[in-house]
């Protein structure tokens, strides 16, 4: 009894804070989802369930499935750059593992909004790669390199590879290297024992990873925003506009929670495929 | 069966060979033990014969065929490693089949043989418990079965037991002896216990320094060592150092530290050559009298222990020299406690002259 009161009070501050900062927060969400835009942009008291109505228009299920389809490249991309990057850091050395780790974080101290100008000055039709190529004679005429599909993709991968690397190499590092001595021993040539030993022992790495990538990459919205141009519109800046263009907070937390929801799912499907808790530390 | 000729390995950053320069005949059927002190270059060289490692000067041979550039999946041989690395995502029985999984053999087949293997090591019934629930001991057997249901021309053991505690250690180090006798599968086993390796092997390599001091029975090994290194390492020795001062009729009359001069059955020594030999605590003698028929020494008693089966007695030369005595407990010692003058005596064939 005592021992427990002691724990409640020791986790009393994380309850606080969640409550505080997460679920308040979250409850208005779902509260101003449910009520109606007022005729300038204010919120009117009204319950209504047409918000979540609206969203079955095939406009908007295009867009969430955009989404989808995009997170999921995103995350597919930093997987298959990813793996073979965290496999050889887990690999090097190990005097140079941390100044390998810290090249993948370093950009991160540079803003993100400044990271993504500055693939656009590389990208856009008189950008850097552009111009080069034309004055090697490569091509002839300008590639269309952004405000495309491709761009946005560039720029998610570009700002999600370590979300994927470094869960990546902490389940590769861990892995015991007399495994896959072992594997070969038993007569499993390097591909087979790739397959057989490291794969299926570093899958929670690969689920960390996946996940880490999938969820964020919904809810970014100023990559799609200024690479993706007007042409591309997905759910992260359709909210975005709901709230500050259009003005129609109601309608914009009725996306919000159905975002909400597809992350909670995936979290599911993460936690159901990966196994047991000790795969969620990553988290 | 396996062959090592002249092989060398050095790792890079460090200024020492790790081999400098091994040969090595492994027979069909034999139980052949490395041993020597950590850093002595033993693990290095079975990992060389399984391929984990190359050699950089030399070759192995293993059935006659020259396997040095072959990757350890090519080799016909099996490793028993020192931490065991069972699966830890496979439960006992596919631990057990992935090398038969690997070469595709049928599955019923895999499941025959799996199961008979677990049945030798005594394992049944463990086919679906994972590594981590297993015990030690345990794990050991399974890695054994994982490895030698693979049929291996040579099986590995890399340090098996080291991880065991000693009751389980000596129950297994006869297990694997027992194994060994009823596979006939060639075994070369590595290990830094002297006891261990006494205990199990047909024939011993004694390894130092990267080197190899001496191959032989645990008998020779122990009755006839050829170096200082194998006199000191195998068990208790009393070593003496002299300079020979005449050859007569095959004997050396050689002056040791403290100027006694004693003689010893030698050939190919000269005088004024430092000389060097072994005996055993067990083979020397204490006497209150001099006996004119054997070399003696002259010494002082200093102290007689009693640790259970045997007695241990010290004394010393003039020089502060100390040497054991080993006695059976119980007799009546020819050497009563309490006397201090004293002689220690052998016969002359128990003393060995090794290479210093």
């Amino acid at each position: 009894m005592i021992k427990s009161k002691g724990a409640l009070k020791s986790i009393s501050p994380v309850v606080i804070w969640m409550l505080l900062f997460f679920i308040v927060p979250l409850f208005l969400v779902v509260v101003v989802s449910f009520m109606t835009r007022g005729q300038y942009g204010d919120i009117q008291y009204k319950i209504t369930s047409g918000n979540y109505a609206k969203l079955l228009n095939p406009l908007y299920i295009r867009i969430l499935w955009n989404s989808i389809l995009i997170s999921a490249a995103t995350m597919l991309l930093c997987l298959i750059f990813g793996y073979p990057f965290a496999y050889f850091v887990a690999r090097s050395p190990k005097i140079y593992r941390p100044i390998l780790l810290m090249l993948i974080i370093l950009p991160f101290w540079t803003n993100s909004l400044i990271r993504t100008y500055a693939w656009i000055i590389l990208l856009r039709t008189e950008g850097i790669i552009n111009t080069y190529l034309l004055k090697l004679g490569i091509i002839k005429a300008p590639l269309t390199l952004l405000y495309n599909n491709t761009a946005v993709l560039i720029g998610m991968v570009y700002m999600m590879f370590p979300f994927m690397v470094l869960p990546l190499y902490s389940s590769i590092e861990k892995l015991d290297k007399s495994l896959l001595e072992a594997a070969s021993d038993l007569g499993a040539t390097p591909v087979r024992a790739f397959l057989k030993v490291t794969l299926p022992l570093t899958k929670p790495g690969i689920f960390s990873g996946c996940l880490l990538v999938f969820v964020p990459t919904l809810g970014y919205f100023f990559i799609p925003d200024l690479m993706g141009g007007s042409k591309i519109i997905l759910i992260s800046n359709l909210i975005k506009n709901q709230f500050l263009s259009a003005r129609n907070w109601p309608f914009g937390s009725a996306i919000s929670v159905i975002l909400i929801v597809i992350m909670f799912v995936t979290l599911l499907i993460y936690i159901k495929s990966g196994g047991s808790k000790d795969k969620m530390e990553v988290l | 069966m396996v062959k090592l000729d002249n092989v060398v390995k050095s790792f890079s950053g460090e200024k020492d060979a790790a081999i400098k320069g091994i040969s090595l005949d492994i027979k069909e059927g034999e139980f052949l033990t490395i041993l020597g002190p950590s850093g002595c270059g033993k693990t290095t060289t079975i990992r060389i014969i399984a391929g984990f490692e190359q050699a950089d000067k030399g070759s192995v041979l293993i059935n006659g065929k020259d396997v040095s550039k072959k990757a350890p999946y090519e080799r016909n041989v099996n490793t028993v490693f020192q931490s065991y690395a069972l699966f830890p995502h496979m439960n006992v029985f596919d631990n057990v089949a992935f090398g038969l999984t690997i070469k595709k053999v049928q599955k019923r087949e895999i499941r025959d043989r799996v199961l008979n293997m677990l049945k030798i090591v005594q394992m049944e019934g463990y086919e679906d418990k994972m590594p981590d629930q297993l015990s030690g001991g345990q794990k050991q057997r399974v890695a054994i079965a994982r490895a030698i249901i693979n049929d291996p021309k040579v099986l590995l053991l890399d340090e098996p037991l080291g991880a065991l505690d000693l009751k389980l250690r000596r129950q297994m180090q006869l297990e694997l002896k027992h194994l060994q006798k009823k596979l006939g599968i060639t075994f070369l086993f590595v290990t830094h216990d002297q006891e261990e390796a006494m205990t199990m092997s047909d024939r011993i390599c004694v390894m130092n320094n990267g080197l190899i001091e001496q191959v032989g029975t645990p008998k020779e090994i122990y009755e006839k060592p050829r170096t200082r290194f194998v006199a000191d390492f195998i068990g208790d020795t009393n070593i003496f150092d002299g300079t020979v001062t005449g050859i007569n009729n095959g004997y050396a009359s050689v002056k040791l530290e403290d100027n006694q001069i004693i003689d010893l059955t030698c050939k190919n020594t000269d005088v004024n050559k430092n000389l060097c030999f072994a005996v055993r605590p067990e083979r020397l003698k204490l006497k209150s009298s001099p006996d004119p028929n054997n070399p003696f020494l002259y010494a002082t008693f200093k102290e007689r222990t009693f640790i259970g089966s045997v007695s241990k007695t010290i004394v010393t030369l003039s020089n502060g020299r100390e040497i054991t005595i080993s006695e059976q407990s119980g007799e009546n010692y020819a050497f009563p406690s309490g006397i201090n003058k004293a002689y220690v005596t052998w016969n002359p064939e128990d003393a060995v002259v090794i290479k210093s």
